[in-house]
């Protein structure tokens, strides 16, 4: 049963784009250690699996605030794993963006070579991007 | 005289103040107190409490700002607990918040000040942002009781030599490229050796049992120093060593011992060293003072002290230094400056609270002096 | 202790008459009316002030291990008599070299300077303050054009060097003296720090550690003098043709970004 003023955090995310609601669920497995807030995956590779983590964040109590930790815990999740995709959808599309314009400069401004036999491939790339 | 009670509580003789510290891998809480009247022989600080926890990275490795942040986040609030408990003090008579506000590594630097405004807003007490530096020298002034020295503080992120000169602590050597704990650090995770409880004592262990001095670069440049190049140098070597080929082994010249890993570590500190005392003495000569005090990480180390020890015994002076407590990263010295700051009415406003990677020792106007 | 220093050295040299004028970090400064190999009385003829020696010493440093205390104490002894004589052949003003003993830290030259109106020697550091204490609104004679002259000829000297790829090391105002009272021609003296160096980051931490020295001791005129030394040791640059030009703006750019260091370096712990 839940309690009626059980402290339920959400988040909202606007951008000119879109708009994204998080929410959590009250009856859902609760932890304050969650999947994004643990040690850096850097930390785990180096440690080849071996790493003792000493700097575990303490379970919440069974109280208002203490299953609160537990919710934020799991909307930071929720948050972290969305803004990481998003960031990485956008990095990667600079990249394209300044490899087209790279090769658009090589050919037009240093005058890369265009009197190869391999004219016909380098046009290609121009023009279907990838 | 500066009136050091004049924004005191009535009816209240003293004051009591909690500090946060995470600038790097320590995460420091304090609680201290200062009774009214300006601080002198007679009227000490009082230190109710001092917890610290250590992030320390696997061997080998250097501690990414990442998990630091992550440690300070996690043990923060448990932090606080044991100092409050430690301390006996209600948290409805202390007076201020202090934290530290630079210079450090960013990701550290912003848990702490979210757990210092966080409380500041749960218990409705004033922030006052703290240097870092400055947290080390007025810690170092008041345990010490030095009362006017030049101060080398040396740690893994800071080489400076300093001397108070109108409300200000002017830096007057520093070192141009990297700190030397940086550079000793850089060292251990060369060699792979352990980094707890700290890269730096380590190194000093080893260089104890380390007797042949093997020839390095030595770098000051006037009142400054550069160790890029000398740990470059230092690591090369230490490559040829592990290399397994007989070809690049060192030998000493005089008694054609093979040169070791501790032969290393103990040139690479006789060298650094030598350079830091040569560019204190220098400050010391350029203010005409012969007290040193060292503080910061670095300055826990034996030689270091032996050795800064000898240069002011020469010069008829003295040397002033802390124990571990109070030379590495700590909660205690940012409750302590923050106060003495807060005593003679300063204070942050939330928004003025923002954390800065680059805080220079000398931005900071020193109101609470006026030698 | 420093007593003893002094005690020490007279007991190896006890012939020579000393007579402690400074000590600094490094080494202490004896003067001497003795010329280490002519008779008493007979003086060479090509030096400024007949008669006055400079003795320069550098004692063991306690604190330092034996064996880098030698090295450093020879090696700062004999590079600072090279380079002695190596710009009396560039013709730039400094102290002769007259004889060395290296091992020893001992470095016999020339005296430079005169006595100024308050009594104190003709370091820049000394004129400087003594034309500050002098100068007010209406006589400001520290901004005066034979001061403007002097820190040219101050900025050139510095310009031959670093042309010459050598740096000075130790740039501050108690290192460079007044050598004549009508001309006021500067030396540079002391040159236990300095090096030869090619890189312009070199060049640029000694233009910086100079600047940063005008500005703590002298605040009040230093942006002005630091302009003229730079006038100076830019117009040797341009006198070089386009070698010394190009080598002028790799420094100064550097120069800039030297200053800007000082005020960025990351600090952690």
């Amino acid at each position: 049963m839940t309690e009626t003023n059980e402290l339920v955090p959400s988040a909202c995310y606007t951008a000119p784009d879109l708009e994204k609601e998080f929410m959590v669920s009250t009856s859902a497995e609760r932890t304050t250690n969650g999947s994004t807030t643990g040690p850096s995956d850097y930390l785990l590779r180096v440690t080849e699996g071996d790493y003792v983590d000493k700097d575990r964040s303490r379970e919440g109590k069974d109280t208002r605030i203490g299953r609160l930790r537990g919710y934020v815990t799991s909307l930071q999740d929720q948050v972290n794993v969305f803004l990481t995709t998003r960031m990485n959808e956008s990095k990667q599309a600079a990249n394209e963006k300044a490899e087209e314009e790279s090769i658009e400069r090589r050919v037009l401004d240093e005058g890369a070579d265009t009197d190869d036999d391999d004219d016909d491939d380098k046009d290609d790339e121009l023009i279907g991007g990838s | 005289m500066v009136d050091m009670d004049a924004f005191a509580k009535p009816g209240k003789p003293y004051y009591l103040a909690l500090g946060m510290e995470g600038s790097a891998n320590k995460l420091g809480v304090g609680v201290i107190k200062h009774h009214l009247g300006p601080l002198d022989e007679n009227n000490r600080a009082e230190i109710l409490a001092n917890v610290r926890s250590t992030y320390n990275a696997p061997p080998g490795q250097g501690f990414l700002p990442r998990d630091t942040a992550r440690h300070h986040r996690n043990w923060v609030v448990r932090l606080v607990e044991k100092a409050l408990k430690d301390s006996g003090v209600k948290v409805s008579d202390l007076d201020c918040l202090c934290f530290t506000q630079g210079p450090g590594m960013g990701a550290p630097l912003q848990s702490v000040v979210v757990a210092a405004r966080t409380l500041s807003q749960l218990w409705e007490l004033p922030l006052v942002g703290v240097n870092h530096c400055i947290g080390h020298i007025e810690m170092g002034r008041e345990i010490t009781g030095a009362r006017n020295p030049v101060v080398l503080y040396v740690s893994g992120g800071n080489t400076q030599v300093i001397a108070y000169s109108r409300q200000r602590y002017r830096i007057f050597g520093e070192t141009l490229d990297i700190a030397i704990g940086n550079c000793l650090d850089r060292f251990a995770r060369t060699l792979h050796i352990p980094n707890d409880p700290s890269p730096g004592y380590n190194i000093e262990q080893l260089a104890r049992k380390g007797k042949h001095l093997v020839e390095l670069p030595y770098t000051v440049k006037g009142m400054d120093l550069s160790m890029s190049g000398i740990l470059e140098y230092v690591d090369g070597l230490a490559h040829d060593l592990f290399s397994g080929k007989k070809s690049k082994y060192l030998y000493d010249e005089e008694d054609g011992e093979r040169i070791t890993v501790e032969d290393l570590c103990f040139s690479l500190q006789e060298n650094l060293f030598s350079m830091l005392v040569e560019i204190t003495e220098r400050a010391m000569a350029h203010v005409d003072s012969n007290q040193v005090l060292i503080v910061g990480g670095v300055g826990c180390n034996e030689r270091l002290q032996e050795m800064m020890g000898i240069m002011a015994g020469d010069r008829n002076g003295s040397i002033y230094a802390t124990d571990e407590r109070f030379c590495i990263d700590n909660g205690i010295m940012i409750a302590h400056a923050g106060l003495l700051a807060y005593r003679v009415g300063y204070g942050n406003e939330l928004e003025d609270t923002v954390c800065r990677q680059k805080f220079r020792t000398d931005e900071v106007y020193v109101k609470w002096r006026d030698d | 202790m420093r007593d003893q220093i002094v005690d020490d050295l007279q007991l190896r040299i006890p012939t020579v008459p000393l007579r402690l004028i400074s000590q600094g970090a490094e080494a202490l400064i004896f003067m001497t009316n003795q010329h280490p190999y002519l008779p008493a009385g007979v003086n060479p003829c090509d030096v400024d002030n007949p008669g006055k020696y400079i003795i320069k010493y550098r004692p063991p440093k306690p604190y330092r291990h034996p064996k880098l205390d030698k090295r450093i104490t020879a090696t700062r002894t004999s590079s600072e008599a090279k380079l002695l004589h190596k710009l009396y052949q560039l013709g730039v003003k400094a102290p002769k070299l007259i004889a060395i003993d290296a091992p020893n830290g001992l470095i016999w030259m020339e005296f430079l300077g005169y006595q100024l109106p308050d009594m104190r020697y003709s370091s820049l550091k000394n004129w400087l303050w003594l034309l500050e204490r002098e100068s007010d609104r209406d006589h400001p004679v520290a901004l005066a054009d034979n001061v403007k002259d002097c820190c040219n000829g101050i900025g050139r000297s510095i310009g031959v060097l670093h042309l010459h790829g050598i740096v000075h090391g130790d740039l501050t105002t108690s290192n460079i003296v007044l050598t004549d009272e009508a001309t006021l021609k500067p030396s540079l003296i002391d040159f236990g720090l300095s090096s030869y160096s090619g890189l312009p980051e070199d060049r640029a931490v000694d233009l910086y550690v100079l600047e940063r020295a005008l500005k703590s001791t002298h605040p009040v005129y230093a942006e002005k003098y630091w302009e003229w030394i730079l006038d100076g040791y830019h117009d040797v640059h341009e006198e070089d043709g386009k070698r010394g030009r190009k080598k002028y703006s790799e420094t100064i750019s550097r120069f800039k970004e030297v200053r800007m260091r000082g005020r960025k370096r990351t600090m952690i712990g």
